[in-house]
């Protein structure tokens, strides 16, 4: 069985998300708890202010699945939507079948690293 | 009917003269008014009569943004006096008109029996406002406290009585709930019975984490001297030429480690006189002030907490010399506790003072964490919901050693529902600000803070 995994909308103003961070790597046998993928999503563009609404959110697995493809990387900006990995509940499934669901996910907040600090700001 | 004269009524100091500008009025000929509705506006200045000796300047740092807003006592329907607007430069600066305590400024429409005097001497209440420039080129006269000032305040001008002082020091949270959405207080003061006296102080280049307000409150003028000969020497040694933003970030931070909020006095003017030396009675902290890292300078020893999408924004000469000069030091929240604790002994050793702090919203809309193996230990480093967790146990802990109390924030957001009121995830709605205010306000009660409680009526 296949497993999708797109960008979700967290937020009902959020148009786009950076991807930070990646834990994993096509062929890894993941199980639930095992940290995907982790997100900057930078409100200014709707909702433009001073002190600018950016927020982190970490993607983490809810199901035992392999990553069969992975289609991101660290920088890039991603569309609602956007696919972000398939997965398999077999190993060596093949991959041309229709993707059966959305692969389950945990999804939390986390604190944001010093960007300026790291060199990393706007 | 009658027609009710809105007279500027008795207004003066020993020793000096007030002088205003024209009437700048916020509502149209024939709004109807509230009472207590602020409806207009005119900038004053003290100047010194030649009658006494003077000691001191009042409002040394403020008398470029010094203004009192009008507000009637009773309803009606407003009438303006024609010749009260003079318009241009007549009405942005304060030295063209004597204050003449039986000028009329208009007239209320208000139905026979109202209770002020017929002939007006008490139809207004003055709410005096004051901003310290950040620096003097910041020089906004568009409206009532416009500016970019690092300290603003407001206060009643009725009564005999010294008012209560209540002093905010907070980020983005605090700004909407204290100056309000029409950045005046306004919505603070006609909450409160007065005299009361709230002071907003600015976190646009220092953060007030508690670390940075301990050190403010004990930094000698050598001290500062030393810090400012440091910036002098070493802003612009490194490879980057600071840019115009770079420089005045730096020395509007600069400006910021001079003063200490905690421990300034603040003069006030009322219908009865001049007040000077006004102490804080109540301090709002809040959680959200306080980083996980501060800086902390490699040779002078001193702290900086700046927020970073200041620092991003200011220009790469402030980046590259917070890089060079200063090293980031974690902390945890037990240093945090520390911190907060030190603070609040020290300035409780001045004199008694309540202290009010702003716990951290924990929950949100979006998050369904099914298992904590994601995120490395120790959690608080990783996810935001128990970082705020933690923070708020220890403020519970903190409060109970040092009776402090809590703005409970946390549970005011999970009530009227985070995802609809936290719309960016991050800046609260109107309605969550003025919860927060109602908050704040009902504990100032409690605490029988001066100005922000209604005396029982015997």
């Amino acid at each position: 069985m296949l497993l999708t995994l797109a960008l979700p909308r967290i937020n009902e103003h959020m148009t786009t998300a950076k991807v930070t961070k990646v834990y994993v790597a096509e062929g890894d046998a993941l199980v639930p708890g095992a940290k995907l993928v982790d997100l900057r999503v930078d409100l200014s563009a709707v909702l433009s202010h001073d002190c600018p609404p950016v927020s982190y959110y970490r993607i983490a697995m809810r199901d035992v699945a392999r990553l069969r493809q992975l289609a991101i990387a660290p920088g890039d900006l991603l569309a609602i939507g956007a696919p972000i990995a398939l997965f398999s509940t077999e190993a060596e499934e093949p991959m041309d079948a229709e993707p059966a669901r959305p692969v389950r996910i945990t999804l939390a907040g986390i604190v944001p690293p010093d960007e300026w600090w790291e060199g990393n700001a706007r | 009917m009658t027609s009710i004269p809105l007279r500027l009524g008795t207004l003066g100091a020993y020793g000096f003269a007030v002088q205003r500008s024209g009437i700048r009025w916020l509502c149209d000929e024939g709004h109807d008014c509230r009472p207590g509705e602020v409806i207009a506006y005119c900038n004053i200045g003290l100047v010194p009569s030649g009658r006494s000796i003077r000691a001191w300047d009042p409002f040394v740092d403020e008398q470029r943004d010094f203004q009192v807003a009008f507000a009637p006592r009773i309803a009606g329907r407003l009438r303006k006096a024609a010749d009260s607007s003079r318009g241009g430069f007549l009405d942005l600066q304060q030295f063209y008109q004597h204050w003449s305590h039986d000028y009329i400024i208009g007239h209320l429409e208000a139905p026979t029996g109202d209770r002020v005097a017929d002939d007006g001497t008490d139809s207004l209440r003055l709410l005096f406002v004051a901003g310290r420039r950040t620096t003097e080129l910041a020089e906004v006269r568009s409206g009532l406290l416009t500016g970019w000032h690092d300290r603003s305040r407001a206060w009643w001008g009725d009564g005999d009585d010294a008012p209560g002082t209540v002093l905010s020091m907070g980020i983005c949270e605090l700004a909407g709930v204290i100056r309000g959405e029409r950045s005046a207080f306004l919505e603070l003061f006609a909450a409160v019975p007065g005299p009361a006296h709230a002071i907003y102080n600015a976190d646009d280049a220092l953060v007030p984490c508690a670390r940075v307000a301990l050190e403010q409150m004990h930094r000698t003028t050598a001290e500062f001297d030393a810090i400012a000969a440091d910036f002098a020497k070493t802003f612009a040694s490194g490879s980057v030429i600071p840019s115009p933003g770079d420089w005045m970030f730096g020395a509007a931070l600069l400006s910021a480690l001079r003063h200490s909020p905690l421990t300034a006095t603040h003069d006030t003017l009322t219908r009865t006189g001049l007040r000077r030396n006004l102490p804080v009675d109540a301090v709002i902290l809040s959680l959200h002030a306080e980083p996980t890292v501060v800086l902390r300078h490699r040779r002078l020893g001193y702290a900086v907490n700046c927020h970073g999408f200041r620092i991003a924004q200011a220009g790469p000469g402030v980046r590259e010399w917070l890089h060079t000069q200063f090293e980031p030091v974690s902390r945890t929240p037990d240093d945090i506790r520390c911190d907060l604790r030190e603070l609040i002994d020290t300035v409780r050793a001045r004199g008694d003072m309540r202290v009010l702090i702003l716990n951290s919203m924990s929950t949100s809309g979006f998050e369904d964490v099914y298992t904590y193996a994601p995120f490395d230990r120790p959690m608080r480093d990783t996810l935001s919901s128990v970082r705020s967790k933690e923070m708020n146990l220890m403020l519970h802990d903190l409060a109970r050693e040092r009776d402090v109390s809590i703005v409970d924030v946390d549970t005011i957001a999970a009530e009227l529902g985070a995802a609809a009121h936290l719309p960016d995830g991050v800046h609260a709605s109107g309605p969550l600000q003025a919860e927060v205010r109602e908050e704040i306000l009902r504990l100032l009660a409690g605490h029988r803070v001066p100005g922000f409680f209604r005396a029982p009526v015997r």
